[in-house]
């Protein structure tokens, strides 16, 4: 193979790389527009303290859960509570955190939250009451249990 | 062995395959390139089998079809997710081999006389993907599902009086789209393109084996000394690159499907609710790129259309005796205006359409047209450099390498 070749070679494979590379992962041109974040929400958002991690739950409980769930901590929406079958789903399908999980050492230090439902449970045995916050919301508000997993618990 | 000497006996499957693959002799000099042809036809087929499990579960209706697809297929199916995800990232990465399998033929001139009817066919099947693409695209009612078709359809608006709005009310199916303009679309990407598809893409390949297929050194080659078995020399060699191939689309369906589905289109469609940026995918934003760079919305509607025309006449524009851009220079010095040119649109596609971006766009399509213009003033050189050297052989049209043409 020529040295033109070789050459010929790399800027084709360069740029077709960087074409798809540009166009489907990371395009340089656009300008991104970001949000900083105040430093105080910052230090609240990414604290490691028991009291405001507790203090997060406490209002996530007292005023998102009636519409969001916090499954993971075994906290449901209120239309799901008031289903007359809740306490016997509870008690027949909830499984335990497993010790493994990113929550599992949140858990044990707040005895009362280790058990959960399933998803596959939750929205079986729940549809319609997922179904009447859907057509309230437009969709089903997410369970914001997901966000102590990417806020490390 | 005895069913597959009873299938033998009345199919004589093995003589059609010593015929058909090893008998076949294809120049042993093929590059890398000429294995974006396989990599296509093992696109179509990803496509093909992934769209007819989702054909099961989706359902044309408008109340419907946002939670089919983003819910049932998505949440409730078993892998329902994963054949999504194929069927998604496995139509951009269609177009993409279909972009690298056009630029191959046209660096290596494989449009050229015997092989002008492979380009045309080659050509149908390219426009009839992106109606695929564009018919598939609306299907699961997302909000940029939506909004992105309603701008598709009011770009032939564009034409002046009457014509452009009847075309864009069939388009739609009406004045907002509906269940109308839902289930043409549906019908035409499940059923009726798909079938033309197929139809074509068989005529393509009939043709290439009709025509036999095009050298990368531009000059006929002998079967005997320079031929090389298709099977197993070729079959091999592609099916290594085919398995490189499926493993990159595998590592983009299961780590970064962020692109393929982007979050606006897991928002139902809403017609009362424009979202923040509305735009074509990155196979069409090229196009799209010259309509938004022209002032006037009906030139630049012709311009985009007239970039598709000439892309079908190239055979005719580039009628030089010399083939592949191996062995011509100013060839090559233009293909490569034309990538960056089209590159340049399709990325300039991605911005947002300033009067920068726009100067740079026309900037773009200029070289882009500098590319169609100089095909037939390079083709003027070249004969004539041909013919001073008395290597033109006129009965045929081309270069006669008996006659020591250049090699």
């Amino acid at each position: 193979m020529s040295l033109g070749n070789i050459l010929k070679t790399i800027f084709f494979t360069v740029f077709v790389v960087g074409f798809f590379f540009i166009i489907w992962v990371k395009n340089p041109f656009v300008q991104e527009q970001e949000y900083p974040l105040p430093a105080k929400y910052r230090a609240m958002i990414y604290s490691d303290n028991p009291q405001i991690i507790a203090a997060g739950r406490q209002i996530l409980t007292q005023q998102c859960a009636a519409c969001h769930s916090l499954r993971y901590d075994g906290v449901y929406p209120l239309s799901v509570k008031s289903d007359p079958n809740y306490p016997m789903i509870i008690k027949q399908f909830a499984k335990p955190i497993p010790s493994d999980s990113l929550l599992a050492p949140f858990h044990t230090k707040t005895k009362g939250f280790a058990m959960y439902l399933p998803q596959d449970v939750y929205d079986a045995a729940f549809a319609s009451e997922l179904h009447t916050l859907k057509t309230q919301f437009g969709k089903v508000p997410p369970d914001l249990s997901t966000m102590y997993l990417v806020k490390r618990p | 062995m005895g069913l597959a000497k009873f299938i033998e006996e009345r199919t004589h499957l093995s003589e059609i395959f010593q015929s058909q693959m090893v008998d076949y002799k294809v120049p042993k000099n093929l590059t890398f390139p000429y294995a974006f042809g396989i990599l296509a036809i093992i696109a179509f087929t990803v496509q093909i089998v992934s769209g007819m499990i989702l054909l099961m579960y989706y359902k044309p209706y408008d109340t419907l079809a946002f939670d089919s697809a983003a819910l049932f297929i998505w949440k409730v199916i078993p892998y329902g997710w994963l054949f999504r995800s194929i069927h998604a990232a496995g139509a951009n990465f269609f177009l993409a081999v279909i972009y690298l399998h056009m630029f191959t033929g046209i660096y290596y001139n494989a449009y050229k006389k015997p092989r002008e009817l492979v380009w045309v066919m080659g050509f149908i099947i390219y426009f009839l993907l992106l109606l695929t693409a564009l018919t598939g695209y609306v299907l699961p009612w997302g909000q940029l599902s939506y909004w992105a078709t309603e701008v598709t359809v009011e770009i032939p608006g564009a034409i002046p009086g009457v014509i452009g709005e009847t075309i864009s009310l069939l388009m739609r199916g009406g004045y907002t789209l509906g269940n109308l303009a839902l289930g043409r679309f549906f019908a035409l990407h499940v059923l009726i393109l798909p079938l033309i598809l197929l139809g074509v893409v068989s005529i393509h390949l009939f043709l290439v084996r009709a025509a036999g297929i095009s050298n990368p050194d531009g000059k006929p080659f002998d079967k005997k000394k320079e031929g090389v078995p298709f099977h197993p020399y070729v079959t091999l060699k592609e099916g290594a690159i085919a398995m490189f191939y499926l493993a990159l689309f595998f590592f983009f369906v299961f780590f970064y499907m962020k692109e393929f589905l982007p979050a606006t289109n897991w928002e139902p469609a809403n017609p009362l609710q424009t979202p923040a940026e509305i735009a074509p995918e990155w196979y069409l934003k090229g196009y799209y790129a010259i309509f938004r760079s022209i002032p006037n919305k009906f030139i630049g509607f012709v311009t985009f259309n007239l970039v598709l025309a000439l892309l079908l006449l190239l055979p005719w524009l580039d009628f030089s005796p010399i083939r592949s851009a191996r062995r011509r220079p100013l060839f090559f010095i233009m293909y490569i205006v034309f990538m960056f040119a089209g590159a340049g649109l399709t990325i300039i596609g991605t911005l947002q359409a300033t009067p920068e971006v726009a100067k740079v766009g026309l900037f773009f399509t200029a070289l882009l047209f500098l590319f169609f213009i100089s095909l037939p003033i390079i083709s003027f050189i070249e004969l004539g450099y041909a013919k001073a050297k008395g290597e033109v052989d006129y009965a045929k049209g081309e270069v006669d390498y008996a006659k020591g043409g250049k090699q």
